[in-house]
């Protein structure tokens, strides 16, 4: 059965001046223990897309489908990893006080009765190599450290389905690649079902079992890869493998082509971004 | 052979401690006190209008020792603490209210424009009118003072709470009381604090307008008295006492502050952006 299906949404969003279309009937299936990413220049209303599948924010129309019943408030199992992890850690909690909180709340102490959070904390945070700062306070941690600390925070709560949008968009190249990396290993070793958002098509196409490129203005599903590319990845293996290549060209060029038929449609005309991203 | 270091002349090491450590400060006001006590004893201005600063200490000293200022003390920071708490009690649920809740903050928000502006000075008659000019009057006008300013802060605090923490919290499963509790409260603390600092010199400053205003004792009863009756040391010792207690009520302010909100300090120091 699937976990996740994302049934036809679309999202408008009015105002007395503006009237969007940010989505125009996506649709997919995400399986369980799948690696999905969803690639689309940035604007194309990806985080929205993220938003409503969270339970953030309503679709206009359609409906989501998770764990066989529908979304509209955030639900158990499900957590969004945000790309601005210094405005989503509590400046005034320290590191593993940050992993606590969502295990103190009233949702996640059901399941954990009798366990002692803070072990089930510092587990995670062991996991992601950050132990011994569990007594700093996050904003004394470099960037990709912070990502780090959330990243731990949400796989503490242990979902089943983690959306991530843009988490190393902030990031220097080489610490990128590192949480690239380390994401890939963690991914094996919990076996969450990721989506992972993103304008990178390289970082895209090296995470994930499968690619949903997206187009802007309104937002729709353009193109689905299944990625095939041999597990483990390897930052110069796979990145240099033929195959890879030859998506990520692919890729760029339906990305490409549908910008430059946008501008043929409205006149070369900017897309209109206000309400997206 | 010693290091060299930057301040080893002695006019390096006097230059040093006047302009890179805070004692230069003191030096002003130690400064500007012998400048003031030369100028009286030299008659540079009326010594009976502007007295020596040591008949100002002497005066300080024999009230001090008599019972006289610790009376009028006492009498002084009872009202100005039960009105600055009592501003704190409602100030804060109430702000945290109208900052939490966008309804309760429309149908308050011109009424809380139209009374925070009005000044406090042209509230009084009213309140003696209503309340006499008893401790209730004096309790009164302070609270209302200092309520303002807590009110206000609290509500900017509750609005500047960033979206994505909200967000988080709610992907967590956050309830609306586990929202309020657990991000709200303590993302706005720092404006909270904020607040109850502004207050408590204004509750201050309020308690002793009030004092001058009506009534026979505290330390506004105190000043004006000594003015009137022409114990003019007496009422510079006055004066002098309020600068140094108006110092000492912000610096333990400042103190509980900065270790109750170490993280608010470290964040903002650390990106001044």
């Amino acid at each position: 059965m699937n976990l996740l299906s994302v049934k036809n949404i679309s999202k408008e969003f009015i105002s007395p001046n503006q009237h969007t279309f940010a989505i125009e009937k996506i649709g997919f299936e995400v399986k369980e223990r799948e690696f999905i990413s969803v690639i689309g220049p940035s604007g194309c209303g990806k985080t929205t897309l993220l938003m409503m599948i969270s339970g953030l924010m309503p679709p206009t129309s359609g409906e989501i489908i998770l764990k066989g019943s529908k979304v509209d408030t955030p639900p158990p199992g499900l957590i969004l990893l945000f790309q601005d992890y210094s405005r989503s850690l509590l400046p005034w909690r320290k590191v593993i006080k940050n992993v606590c909180f969502g295990l103190e709340l009233k949702r996640q102490r059901r399941w954990l009765i009798g366990q002692d959070y803070k072990k089930q904390a510092e587990k995670y945070l062991e996991a992601v190599g950050l132990l011994k700062f569990k007594n700093h306070y996050p904003w004394q941690l470099s960037g990709g450290m912070q990502q780090r600390v959330a990243i731990a925070r949400a796989l503490a709560c242990e979902p089943t389905l983690m959306l991530m949008d843009e988490p190393f968009g902030s990031l220097d190249a080489q610490t990128r690649a590192e949480l690239e990396d380390f994401l890939l290993r963690i991914w094996e070793r919990f076996h969450q079902t990721i989506i992972f958002v993103t304008h990178d098509i390289e970082e895209g196409v090296y995470l994930s079992d499968r690619v949903i490129v997206l187009a802007k203005s309104p937002s729709r599903i353009v193109k689905e890869f299944q990625n095939d590319l041999p597990r483990p990845r390897n930052q110069i293996e796979t990145r240099s493998d033929p195959r890879f290549l030859e998506i990520r060209n692919e890729i760029h060029r339906i990305i490409t082509q549908k910008e430059k038929d946008w501008g043929k449609e409205n006149d070369g005309k900017e897309p209109p971004s206000k309400y997206l991203g | 052979m010693m290091a060299k270091s930057p301040h080893q002349n002695i006019l390096g090491k006097i230059s040093y401690i006047l302009f890179r450590t805070r004692w230069g400060g003191s030096l002003t006001v130690i400064a500007l006190l012998t400048f003031w006590e030369f100028g009286s004893t030299f008659k540079l201005f009326h010594p009976v209008y502007i007295p020596k600063v040591t008949d100002i200490a002497q005066a300080l000293y024999n009230v001090t020792v008599s019972g006289e200022l610790p009376a009028h003390y006492t009498i002084t920071l009872f009202r100005m603490s039960a009105g600055y708490c009592i501003s704190v009690i409602i100030g804060v649920p109430c702000g945290l209210m109208i900052g939490y809740n966008r309804a309760v903050f429309n149908l308050t928000e011109p009424l809380i424009e139209l009374c925070r502006p009005t000044p406090v000075s042209a509230v009084i008659p009213i309140v003696i009118l209503l309340l006499g000019v008893g401790n209730e009057m004096k309790i009164f006008i302070v609270a209302w003072a200092s309520f303002w300013p807590i009110l206000v802060n609290v509500i900017d605090g509750v609005h500047g709470v960033d979206r994505t923490l909200m967000e988080t919290a709610r992907v967590f499963g956050a309830t609306s009381w586990e929202l309020f509790k657990k991000i709200i409260l303590q993302a706005a603390s720092p404006h909270i604090v904020t607040g109850m600092r502004v207050s408590i010199a204004i509750s201050l400053i309020v308690t002793v307008i009030a004092e001058m205003l009506a009534g026979n004792n505290g330390i506004g009863f105190f000043v004006l008295d000594a003015e009137r009756t022409f114990r003019i040391p007496e009422m510079y010792a006055g004066v002098f006492s309020l600068a140094v207690i108006g110092y000492l009520v912000n610096r333990i302010f400042v103190l509980l502050e900065s270790s109750i909100m170490a993280w608010h300090k470290g964040l903002t120091s650390k990106e001044p952006k």
